[in-house]
């Protein structure tokens, strides 16, 4: 392995590579660029280099852009990226009090560490837990996709109802446009742009973007002045003090995270509200969450990084992708003359090796690099209101248009935008509504698709160890609260 | 007779220097549209063939993903664009079946036909560990109990499903008795085969070489006149008594109306990219089959498609008008 | 306000929910291996079921919330809320008619001295953004920024 390390601190690699973690942070922190579009982007640029040099860049970008999605979440409520959802809970409540410094540097830590948790599992027990990930299929994915709606439904501020309310409607939108099963349009109006549903990219971009501006430019007397007036400052030495005391937290949010990650159907999204939820389920003092709790930022961190090695897992192990952006990796090794899958641990041990290594590496280049996008993104979002709120507009405009080239997404972001903005004045929580969005299709599609399989029969979805587990984790989410505290009161009886 | 080829490479030369310095076409960028995403297999041919383009004919090639609706929307987009040359659209299989569903009411005769650059045809698959050993088993089990099986390998309506379709039709074997599993593409339907969720997926052989050649997964045939050297252990459907051949296909179009003189200033360049070591490396290393038809044998052949997949797509229940 | 629009918007998802099941009513029904099974309507129709009562809920709690809360006050700020969707509306107009340097240059110009920003300083935010956002999406990422129908090359 040292040799491995040593390989890749070649100029060949590590200048791409580091340039790849500079459009990482330009891509995560940007509302309307994703890490799946930032990696398509790169690969074209790739193909020119040798494959650990592309698979670097690869690895950076996503690693890279998957951080730098919690800095607009944390200090303007904004995701950079889908998997920054959560982000927007407690971090962007601890920059209301002062400390958006100290929730970005734990952030940074965290995944940094949740990274390299991902990549030491991706090394030790790829084979196992891709066997087991093989297990799930449409069942399993149903449930998972609940299971993971409810904890944001259930978790984000506000009363449940209205979490339930948000995400109801959010799957009611994802059902838009042209239904994988049948090929039937549905709710589209004719409309061509809508059969391929309503992007999810778009309406984040309008729920948190434009909405913050439409809320920011209504108060005239704000206008001139910054919305982050105290930001507080870095001390890595005392967010690494922090993390000492919050050790399991990173520890099981990370395994969390990865497990997820592995799963083919399921990606970083999902991962950082199981784990924030889980980590507010198990809680001592679930209260403090959504209220600026360090372990409310630190959980869904340190999983949406740790997803990231996971989705290797079946990528390496059986050739098959685990998200979006492996999807693309493995048309990029096509690309390079290399046979993804179990061959490759056969045929080009080496380059495993590398991406090993790389993969580690990227970790600890992660603090340097994300040090400077806060710094850059901080002096930028601290500029006062009124030139910060049109810069985001701009952006939330290209970024729309950019995803597929269409005007109409931009007239999408703007719908998502009013409607965020007045939902915000009701009560009624967005993240629940943009998730079920993103999730809306998997659960829909492996509903439906489990149906066909089992000729309609209903069984198949319940009388499964997985599933039984799954519906079991869901019972908890929504009653688990009242249960935990009876036996908490029992016990100290 | 190396005097004569000599001579005919001067005469050839000349000709398509005359005939460059009177068409000035491309005065500017072209811009290329791709239905499909970013990062995916056409894409990749797509921006392969820009770059190209871009060496031969000196002036950018920057392409557009305009994706969704099946490929409607890029379809669509290209074929009503202005008829000038400016704007080239990469097209799909997709072109012949999505008016048939009812997405769209663009057909093939919205295009002029520049190149067809490949053409892929289906495979039959089963995980490793299954009974059936070759086609004729398989069928054999799939006509003693359809209902006990499930295929998959891409969306209802989508290319793979309609090849299984054929295949089981001209197999005699109703359609509708076996399940098609919806997926999103080959790659997750290769993980339900894997993970023993379907028992038959009927994806293009390079899409699953990897599981292959690790010996996960087995070939029983692929749907094609000829074997593919790629696998020439694998049957074609004809050599087991079934007159069925089929595959998705890529190729460039242009919209209705083009001048003449411009297609063929696009088919010349493509033609010369097509012949060359490069566009065959990347094929290889794609797992793209290449099929190269000129601009006619590609509109006859679109136009054969048309009415080919119309049927099948009736026996599937597809077929929205 | 908050009273009346909460009950607006509990009884508009009422509404949304009952046209989606009427719609849904027209969908084919699936069918698998000869067997009836839940198709295209089945998701749809069981959202709406659920969002019925979500909806019932908002609007009978707001009626019982006796009198109107002093919400937020709907002043100039409204009015400049209006203004940033009205101007988002021409500026994509714009944007296709006279591709997107110039139109993101005037909209972004119009927004900035709207809110008060000093002329020299929306200059030169207006200037770095659309120099900044050509250089990353356009070049760096190859993405076509619109053209527009006048054909002005960025």
């Amino acid at each position: 392995m040292f040799e491995e390390i040593l390989a890749v601190f070649r100029p060949a690699i590590l200048f791409p590579w580091l340039l790849s973690m500079a459009f990482g942070v330009l891509i995560g922190g940007t509302p309307g660029l994703t890490a799946t579009m930032g990696v398509a982007l790169i690969i074209p640029v790739t193909y020119y280099m040798e494959p650990l040099a592309g698979m670097a860049m690869i690895l950076g970008v996503s690693f890279t852009s998957i951080f730098t999605g919690d800095i607009p979440a944390t200090l303007l409520r904004i995701p950079g990226t889908p998997a920054s959802g959560a982000a927007t809970l407690d971090g962007y409540e601890l920059t209301k009090q002062g400390r958006g410094m100290e929730a970005l540097s734990l952030d940074l830590l965290c995944s940094a560490i949740g990274g390299f948790i991902g990549i030491l599992l991706l090394m030790a027990v790829a084979p196992p837990l891709a066997k087991f990930a093989l297990k799930f299929t449409n069942f399993q994915y149903f449930w998972l996709g609940i299971f993971g709606l409810s904890m944001s439904a259930v978790l984000s501020a506000g009363r449940p109802i209205n979490g339930v309310l948000s995400a109801t409607l959010g799957l009611l939108v994802s059902t838009v446009g042209m239904d994988i099963t049948t090929g039937l349009p549905r709710f589209t109006g004719g409309n061509m742009e809508l059969l391929e549903g309503i992007g999810f990219i778009p309406a984040m971009v309008g729920l948190f973007g434009l909405s913050e501006v439409l809320k920011n430019v209504g108060d005239a007397k704000l206008l001139g002045k910054s919305s982050i007036p105290e930001f507080g400052r870095i001390s890595l030495l005392r967010t690494l003090k922090i993390i000492l005391r919050n050790k399991m937290t990173v520890l099981k949010a990370s395994l969390l995270g990865t497990c997820v990650g592995a799963l083919p159907g399921a990606g970083a999204d999902i991962a950082a509200w199981v784990a924030y939820g889980m980590e507010k389920k198990t809680s001592k003092n679930p209260e403090e969450f959504g209220k600026g709790s360090i372990k409310g930022v630190i959980a869904p961190t340190s999983a949406n990084n740790a997803a990231l090695g996971g989705t290797w897992i079946p990528a390496l192990v059986f050739g098959v992708p685990g998200d979006s952006i492996t999807a693309i990796v493995l048309g990029a090794m096509l690309m390079y003359g290399l046979r993804p899958g179990p061959l490759i641990f056969q045929e080009n041990l080496e380059l495993v090796h590398g991406i090993f290594a790389v993969g580690l590496i990227s970790q600890i280049l992660l603090i340097p690099v994300g040090l400077i996008g806060i710094r850059i993104f901080g002096k930028i979002l601290r500029m006062p209101r009124n030139i910060v709120m049109v810069i985001v507009l701009i952006f939330s405009v290209i970024g729309s248009y950019a995803i597929r080239n269409s005007f109409f997404d931009i007239y999408i972001m703007a719908a998502f935008g009013v409607a965020g903005f007045f939902f915000e004045y009701l009560d009624i929580p967005l993240p629940p509504l943009i998730l079920a969005i993103i999730l809306g299709p998997m659960i829909e599609d492996n509903l439906r698709v489990g149906l066909i399989k089992t000729h309609g029969g209903f069984g198949e979805f319940i009388f499964d160890p997985i599933c039984l587990t799954l519906i079991f984790l869901i019972l908890f989410v929504f009653f688990g609260g009242p249960v935990m505290k009876f036996f908490r009161r029992n016990k100290r009886k | 007779m190396r005097k004569m080829s000599r001579i005919l490479m001067f005469s050839f030369l000349f000709v398509f220097l005359a005939s460059a310095a009177f068409a000035a076409f491309p005065e500017r960028s072209v811009s290329v549209v791709c239905p499909w995403g970013a990062g995916g297999g056409t894409d990749r041919l797509t921006r392969f063939m820009a770059s190209q383009l871009e060496k031969e004919l000196g002036k950018p090639f920057p392409v557009t993903n305009k994706t969704g609706g099946n490929g409607a929307v890029g379809h669509s987009a290209g074929a009503f664009s202005k008829p000038d040359g400016y704007t080239i659209t990469m097209v799909t299989l997709e072109l012949a079946t999505m008016h048939w569903m009812g997405l769209t009411e663009l057909t093939y005769a919205d295009f002029d036909y520049v190149i067809q650059l490949n053409q892929d045809p289906a495979g039959v698959m089963v995980k490793a560990d299954a009974p059936w050993k070759n086609l004729g088993e398989l069928l054999e089990a799939v006509k003693a109990t359809p209902e006990k099986f499930k295929f998959s390998g891409t969306a209802a309506g989508g290319v793979w499903d309609l090849a299984r379709i054929g295949m089981l039709d001209k197999a005699g074997i109703p359609v509708n008795a076996v399940s098609w599993i919806p997926t999103t593409g080959a790659a997750p339907s290769i993980i339900e085969l894997l993970g023993g969720h379907v028992e038959v997926i009927t994806c293009s052989l390079p899409e699953a070489a990897s599981q292959i050649a690790a010996g996960e997964i087995r070939p029983l045939a692929i749907m094609a006149d000829i074997r593919d050297s790629a696998f020439p252990d694998v049957p074609t459907l004809k050599e087991s008594g079934i007159d069925w051949s089929a595959g998705t296909w890529r190729g460039f179009a242009v919209p209705k109306g083009t001048p003449a003189e411009v297609i063929d200033v696009l088919y010349n360049a493509m033609k010369k990219i097509t012949d060359s070591d490069e566009y065959k490396e990347f094929m290889g290393k794609n797992g793209f089959g290449v099929l190269v038809r000129g601009p006619k044998e590609f509109a006859e052949f679109a136009r054969q498609q048309d009415t080919d997949l119309k049927n099948v797509m009736e026996l599937g229940g597809y077929l929205k008008k | 306000m908050k009273k009346t629009l909460r009950i607006l918007f509990g009884v508009s998802l009422v509404l949304v929910s009952l046209w989606v099941i009427r719609t849904s009513s027209t969908f084919p029904e699936a069918v698998s291996a000869g067997k009836k099974i839940p198709g295209p309507a089945f998701f749809p129709v069981l959202l709406s079921v659920v969002l019925i009562p979500c909806g019932l809920h908002q609007a009978v709690s707001a009626l019982r919330s006796g009198t109107e809360a002093a919400g937020r006050r709907w002043g100039s700020g409204t009015v400049n809320g209006a203004i940033v969707i009205l101007s988002l509306v021409v500026y994509v107009q714009l944007m296709q008619w006279m591709g997107y340097a110039l139109s993101t240059f005037l909209f972004s110009m119009y927004l900035l001295l709207r809110l008060r920003v000093g002329v020299l300083k929306a200059l030169a935010v207006t200037i770095i953004t659309v120099v900044f956002i050509l250089l990353v999406f356009g070049r760096l990422f190859q993405i076509q920024l619109p053209l527009g129908e006048l054909g002005i090359p960025w």
